[in-house]
């Protein structure tokens, strides 16, 4: 026993050796990085935490964009503030009368961040470009041929009127690339290292980890709510980090290791708030949150039915369990939409405002009534039972859902619940294998409905011969408020038939670091503007 | 019969499992709800037609066994394919991320085995004491919770009260401490329950007696004649530990935010990216029949009886 005491001690001696020399020497290491990396990086350098890494970084072969995408390339023109279009590569634009010549001026100096002129014939390349690989090919699809006047003036010819253009000419998928780069290396390489001309330049793309941006020296923009429209003198390089788990994304802002967030967490929204070194800004989203609905399957092909559940949903209530980060909505665009009508969502309010009696009332004209006192409603021996679909992975869906069942059941309507992917949700309704389905858009231009209730465009269970034709002239009307009152005839109609039962619209927040000053989160899509943004030594 | 024969032989073994879980993996994959087409055009703006021709393009319109037999007509001639997602190769993508997992790997399966021994002979030898009762409990407490929640708590304490280590991300290898240390503490407890009870074991048995009798010295005792016995079925459990490792990793890296392979196969599950993951679990597979021929090979040396044994019997 005696032996056996002395050489415990041994071992328990060397175990505490070995923590304390790897402890002291982890942290010596540590401290000398953060001395190297330290004081000049938090001024000069912008620090961006994502939750997901770009597909790719040529905006013309990727299916969605991103921060990334945002700082490489610069679109001809923006959406302002107030949803006006304003210049952004272009000096200035032209319209014809009947809509179908789009003329650009560019700016004598325009260049690429790899220093190549950017001339009228090279965005004539990129938008061909663009008509070939992009899988959203059909954005262009109206560009019938481009013509390049002369160096510094380019000429789009339509085949037809085509306003909703504006809304893809206005995103990042609508910003040139060098094409002539991508012909060289291949599209393989310019999806891995493109070329554009937006504030900042890819330096380096660590997989799975981050990306750093450097400044494009010959940035130059004629966005006209910006001070500077050079490259800007504070910001040196961009960082910008995929973290996918929200709770560490938010750690890392909180231990001031990130600037900026994106895809901050509803959960997370209210103690955000209350923290004194942070700085929330709030953008609503262009689009709404909706139950989809079967309009072809029994009994939902009623539309006293539908209109029984759109009356029957208490909006508000949804909104006070989500902590007010969604709108209650009852009409199909939202405020940041263009062509939105405030009287069209007023006058919805008052068609379905939350009531009771008048949802029993409609399900009993259909011949609804609970015969059997079960707390269901049935017809001919059969209860309303439905089947609504929500998705795990979008998180105002996912809590308003059994919100939904239990408004529905003090109507009688019984509500099964099945939980999938927002993705699968989409696909099941695509193929009309579901009966209701909570789903969401986000896109500026009204024309995204021709692609959620025109019977050929998007292809789902509803069709109504007068819907699709507005919508199609929709497509075609350049005159603002022309095309607002053929989107508020749509509205009108939809709100009869209610393919669509409108839910909320979301609140969006991007949480920053409050050293950063002069940042602007632009409207719908919370796009960063940094240009005249500094970054205070904290 | 020779011991290169004996790995040839465990590894040839290896081959039918290799095939056996891409076959199972490639099934599981292909009755998965929804489809990597349908995944990636996730905007609205885009008519069926879209995204039924790039589901021709990618091949994915053919049956399940004509999409698995081409996929093995490429491996055979070691290309790892394309990736639906992101367009690079598979191949490219692994390496990338390979070595961020091979160090976490590494670094954790030390930890956890330098930590399960040591304290496994500690309590082992001070059976009965106050000190192997709480090494005891924790170890079970260690083993009952998942390592991502380690992970959050050590994120919080070290990250972000005491700022030693970074949050996330990969900035040297500081970085691989925490992430290591949540993936290493479940695994520690039990390497240090195995310890415990395979040294209370052999410092039961005669020889041990002997030894002591003999007057050898402690430490020749206890490490030469005890622990060498004692220490077999932990060095098993090193090996099978190393690729049952890699399913932590999924976890670990996806909350560290770690530019590794379990994270690449996270994503590409979401995103039904099936070059990705077929790819990766191809990997994981060798790794796993790699590993395993390595344990028994270690065996072998260690215990000669073994080798005769199962050389006889396969």
């Amino acid at each position: 026993m005696r032996v056996k005491g002395i050489s415990s001690k041994l071992i328990v001696a060397i175990v505490i050796l070995i923590v304390i020399v790897a402890s002291v020497s982890a942290y010596f290491i540590y401290t000398s990085q953060r001395a190297q990396l330290g004081a000049p990086q938090l001024e000069r350098t912008l620090i961006i935490a994502i939750p997901e890494e770009p597909e790719g970084l040529d905006i013309q072969q990727v299916t969605w964009a991103n921060e990334v995408h945002g700082l490489i390339y610069q679109p001809l023109v923006i959406l302002g503030p107030n949803m006006s279009i304003v210049p952004d590569l272009a000096v200035s634009w032209e319209v014809s009368e009947d809509g179908t010549v789009i003329i650009f001026h560019l700016s004598k100096d325009a260049k690429f961040s790899n220093g190549d002129p950017l001339t009228a014939e090279v965005i004539k390349k990129s938008i061909e470009r663009y008509k070939t690989i992009s899988p959203y090919a059909e954005d262009f699809a109206d560009v019938e041929r481009i013509e390049v006047l002369d160096e510094y003036t380019v000429k789009l010819i339509l085949k037809r009127p085509a306003p909703y253009l504006w809304a893809v000419l206005v995103t990042v998928y609508g910003a040139p690339v060098n094409a002539n780069v991508a012909e060289k290396v291949g599209d393989a390489e310019f999806n891995r290292n493109p070329v554009g001309s937006g504030p900042y330049k890819l330096v380096e793309w660590v997989r799975g980890s981050h990306v750093v941006l450097e400044r494009n020296e010959y940035y130059k923009t004629n966005i006209p709510f910006v001070k500077n429209k050079g490259p800007n003198p504070y910001i040196d390089k961009v960082i910008i980090r995929f973290i996918p788990e929200d709770l560490t994304r938010i750690a890392e802002l909180e231990a001031g290791r990130v600037h900026i967030v994106r895809g901050v967490p509803l959960t997370e929204v209210k103690r955000l708030k209350e923290n004194p070194n942070i700085q929330l800004y709030e953008t609503l989203s262009p689009g709404i949150h909706y139950i989809m609905v079967n309009v072809l399957k029994e009994p939902l092909n009623d539309v006293r039915v539908r209109k029984a559940i759109m009356l029957a949903i208490n909006r508000d209530e949804i909104a006070t369990v989500l902590e007010g980060n969604v709108v209650p909505w009852y009409s199909f665009l939202s405020p940041t939409n263009l062509c939105f009508n405030k009287t069209v969502e007023e006058l919805a309010e008052k068609l379905y405002a939350y009531n009771l009696e008048k949802a029993r009332e409609l399900l009993k004209e259909a011949g609804w009534v609970d015969t059997d006192g079960d707390g269901i409603v049935d017809k001919n021996g059969v209860p309303l039972k439905l089947t609504l679909l929500s998705a795990v992975d979008d998180p105002a869906l996912k809590k308003a859902a059994p919100l939904i069942q239990a408004h529905l059941a003090k109507v009688g309507i019984a509500i099964e619940i099945k939980e999938y992917t927002y993705d699968y949700v989409r696909s099941l309704t695509r193929e009309w294998n579901f009966e209701l389905a909570l789903r969401r858009f986000s896109w500026a231009d009204p024309d995204i409905l021709i692609y959620l209730v025109h019977s050929e465009y998007g292809n789902y269970t509803y069709s109504n011969p007068e819907v699709d034709r507005l919508l199609e002239l929709g497509r075609g009307v350049v005159d603002m408020t022309e095309r607002t009152k053929v989107y508020s005839k749509v509205q009108e109609i939809l709100l009869e038939d209610l393919p669509l039962i409108p839910l909320f619209v979301l609140k969006e927040y991007t949480a920053v670091n409050k050293n950063v000053k002069g940042l602007i989160v632009l409207p719908p899509y919370g796009d960063l503007i940094i240009h005249d943004a500094w970054i205070e030594k904290g | 019969m020779g011991l290169l024969t004996y790995i040839t032989k465990k590894l040839l073994i290896g081959i039918p499992v290799i095939f056996g879980v891409t076959i199972i993996l490639f099934y599981i994959m292909y009755i998965l709800p929804g489809d990597p087409i349908q995944l990636l055009l996730s905007g609205e703006r885009v008519t069926p037609e879209r995204v039924e021709e790039l589901r021709r393009a990618w091949g994915l319109d053919q049956p399940v066994y004509v999409q698995y037999f081409y996929w093995l007509s490429r491996i055979i001639r070691g290309d790892l394919g394309i990736s639906i997602v992101t367009k690079q190769p598979v191949s490219l993508l692994i390496l990338q991320r390979l070595p961020y997992t091979l160090a976490l790997m590494l670094t954790s399966i030390l930890l956890s085995y330098v930590i399960g021994v040591l304290t496994g002979i500690i309590t082992a030898l001070k059976r009965g004491s106050l000190l192997d009762s709480i090494l005891s409990t924790s170890s079970i407490i260690c083993y009952s919770i998942p390592g991502f929640w380690f992970g959050l708590i050590l994120m919080l304490i070290f990250a972000y009260y005491l700022r030693l280590f970074p949050v996330s991300g990969y900035e040297g290898w500081h970085s691989l401490i925490l992430p290591a240390l949540s993936l290493a503490l479940p695994s520690s407890a039990y390497v240090m329950r195995l310890t415990r009870a395979e040294m209370i074991e052999v410092l039961g048995e005669d020889y041990i007696r002997t030894a002591w009798a003999k007057g050898l010295s402690k430490r020749r005792v206890l490490l030469v004649h005890a622990l060498r016995n004692a220490i077999i079925p932990v060095v098993t459990m090193f090996f099978l530990d190393l690729p049952w490792l890699m399913g932590g990793a999924v976890v670990i890296e996806t909350l560290f935010a770690l530019p590794g392979m379990g994270r690449l196969l996270y994503v590409s599950i979401l995103k039904q990216d099936y070059p990705v993951v077929q790819g990766i679990v191809l990997i994981i597979t060798i790794l796993t029949v790699v590993c395993n021929t390595l344990g028994d090979v270690v065996i072998a040396i260690l215990d000669p009886r073994i080798r005769f044994e199962r050389g006889r019997s396969v």
